[in-house]
């Protein structure tokens, strides 16, 4: 299970936030990913704001990169402002990438 | 990863009740495109008018058509009209449904355009019944654009950060375009002496501060942390320079209308130390920025900060006449601080937010299917962020020069100046219009 779990984390890579140009798993958008049942899977997510106006596309590119993948039945995505994401949620990685930029 | 609490869940296209992400209600461009794209050209006039006419601009700016003309392209036509088109598309997503139709904002439109063609005739031609003619449809246009926005906003008010200050900010361009042509029918009929002597100041403050700045700072708390990653203000503090803003505002206003000049001193204080708390909010949010790189466009809307405090700093010196000039001289300084406060910070800041919210759009409307393509690109890659960066550094070159030159009283080096400014409009104007082409 943890496994496919880690595949799906690594789909989420290629959502890349069109604004920051950073894939939504290093901006730590993504706060949990459960197998709730066999090819169940349900991600609890963020937006980096909740007026955030890119928000929608994010959410159905969440919903389309994860239904792709083998073995995946069935997505849930919940939404959540709480906590509310801050920059101190990007991974080390997300960081260095940003100060790339 | 720190303990979640869900809100609400999302379900493909389904419309949820969450500010921003009701698909359904999501504006179309066309409607911001076109108020933008009439912004711009009215910019790229005004700067035109400017570089034509630099020495007139030099003479009192009281009754004078060419600062008249220039001004309201600025703040009507630049200012007003691109705010207006931000805010259809803003506001429906900060607040998560539709606010307004689309024929309403363009009927809105075609109130608004041709009166304020009409009103800069009446000025050129130094016509107060044309002056006034015009201003009656601008009022039309303006009232029947911002009302559709009050009661959404006022159900926003406790919820989002934004919404009372544009709430209280539409309020006040409301008064502002109307007390406009009340003047215009005072220069003819002499209907209330008072607004001819009074007036000017009430509606400099109205437009100046109850509309431009505190619509700015308010999306400005919003979009800087959105556009350079960074931790924004606390909520509280946000609502705290609101509430700030708008008492000094209310006591400069009211004292103002009871003649009592500390009171509006101090209502204008109060104001001004809002406005450096705002300064200082901003500072931090640039210091505390995860990405190490500022784009040339949000490098503007940074800079027009120091715009403001320049004006704010010059305007306080003129009123309490605390500067060694007189007659001609004062005149012109006046002009300075006016061009400093509409090219400066207004202009300023609108320049660098439409040089991340135009490509927004258009990304929006051609890519937002697509994200999690490999071929989709991202926001940046929309605009020619070298050219903003040339257009910049011409327009901020030019209007600087041109303050001295104003202030100097040499039409020469006006003339020059302005057309280094005139050359750095086109480009970021000519750059910005070149996003909707690309299409």
């Amino acid at each position: 299970m943890e496994a496919r779990l880690d595949t799906v984390r690594e789909a989420l890579r290629s959502v890349v936030d069109p604004e920051l140009h950073l894939n939504i798993v290093d901006l730590g958008l993504i706060y949990s990913i459960k197998e709730s049942a066999p090819g169940k899977v349900h991600i609890t997510m963020t937006l980096t704001t909740p007026g955030c106006p890119v928000g929608s596309a994010i959410l159905q590119a969440v919903e389309r990169v994860v239904e792709q993948l083998p073995g995946i039945e069935e997505v849930d995505v919940e939404l959540t402002f709480e906590p509310r994401w801050t920059p101190e949620f990007i991974t080390d990685e997300g960081r260095r990438f940003l100060n790339m930029l | 990863m720190p303990h979640c609490h869900p809100q609400t869940s999302w379900r493909g296209d389904k419309t949820v009740n969450l500010p921003g992400l009701d698909v359904e209600s999501r504006p179309r461009p066309a409607v911001p495109s076109l108020y933008i794209q009439t912004g711009l050209l009215f910019l790229i006039g005004a700067a035109a008018v400017i570089a034509l006419h630099p020495g007139a601009l030099m003479a009192s700016p009281r009754h004078n058509p060419v600062t008249l003309v220039v001004t309201h392209m600025l703040v009507l036509g630049f200012g007003t009209l691109i705010t207006f088109g931000a805010l259809e598309q803003m506001v429906p997503v900060i607040t998560g449904r539709k606010v307004t139709s689309e024929r309403y904002s363009r009927t809105a439109y075609a109130l608004f355009v041709p009166g304020l063609l009409l009103q800069l005739a009446g000025f050129a031609a130094w016509q107060p019944y044309l002056i006034a003619a015009g201003g009656t449809l601008i009022t039309l246009g303006t009232a029947l654009f911002t009302l559709p926005y009050v009661p959404t906003l006022w159900e926003r008010l406790r919820s989002d950060l934004t919404a009372p200050f544009i709430f209280s900010s539409l309020i006040y361009v409301n008064l502002t375009v109307f007390l406009g042509v009340a003047s215009a029918v005072q220069l003819k009929t002499l209907w209330w002496p008072w607004l001819f002597w009074h007036g000017l100041p009430f509606h400099l403050i109205l437009g100046g501060l109850g509309w431009f700045t505190q619509i700015i700072i308010g999306v400005s708390y919003k979009l800087i942390p959105m556009f350079i990653t960074t931790t924004g203000a606390g909520d509280l503090h946000v609502r705290r320079v609101c509430a700030s803003f708008n008492i000094g505002l209310l006591l400069a206003l009211l004292s103002a209308a009871g003649s009592w000049t500390a009171g509006a001193a101090a209502g204008l204080t109060v104001v001004g130390v809002t406005c450096a708390v705002y300064a200082w909010d901003v500072r931090g949010m640039v210091k505390r920025r995860i990405r190490r790189r500022i784009g040339a466009g949000m490098k503007q809307s940074l800079v027009a900060v120091l715009y403001l405090i320049l004006a704010a700093a010059l305007s306080a010196l003129l009123l309490a006449r605390a500067l060694p000039i007189d007659g001609l001289s004062a005149d012109r300084w006046v002009v300075v601080a006016g061009l400093l406060f509409a090219c400066g910070w207004v202009g300023s800041v609108i320049l660098g937010m439409l040089s991340k919210i135009v490509p927004m759009l258009v990304w929006l409307d051609l890519f937002a299917g697509r994200v999690g393509e490999r071929d989709t690109p991202t926001i940046a890659q929309l605009i020619d962020e070298r050219a903003v960066g040339l257009g910049g550094i011409g327009y901020h070159a030019g209007l600087l020069t041109l303050a001295v030159a104003f202030a100097a009283g040499h039409p020469v080096a006006a003339t020059w100046a302005a057309a280094l400014f005139l050359l750095g409009v086109v480009v970021l104007a000519g750059t910005l219009i070149g996003v909707w082409s690309a299409r």
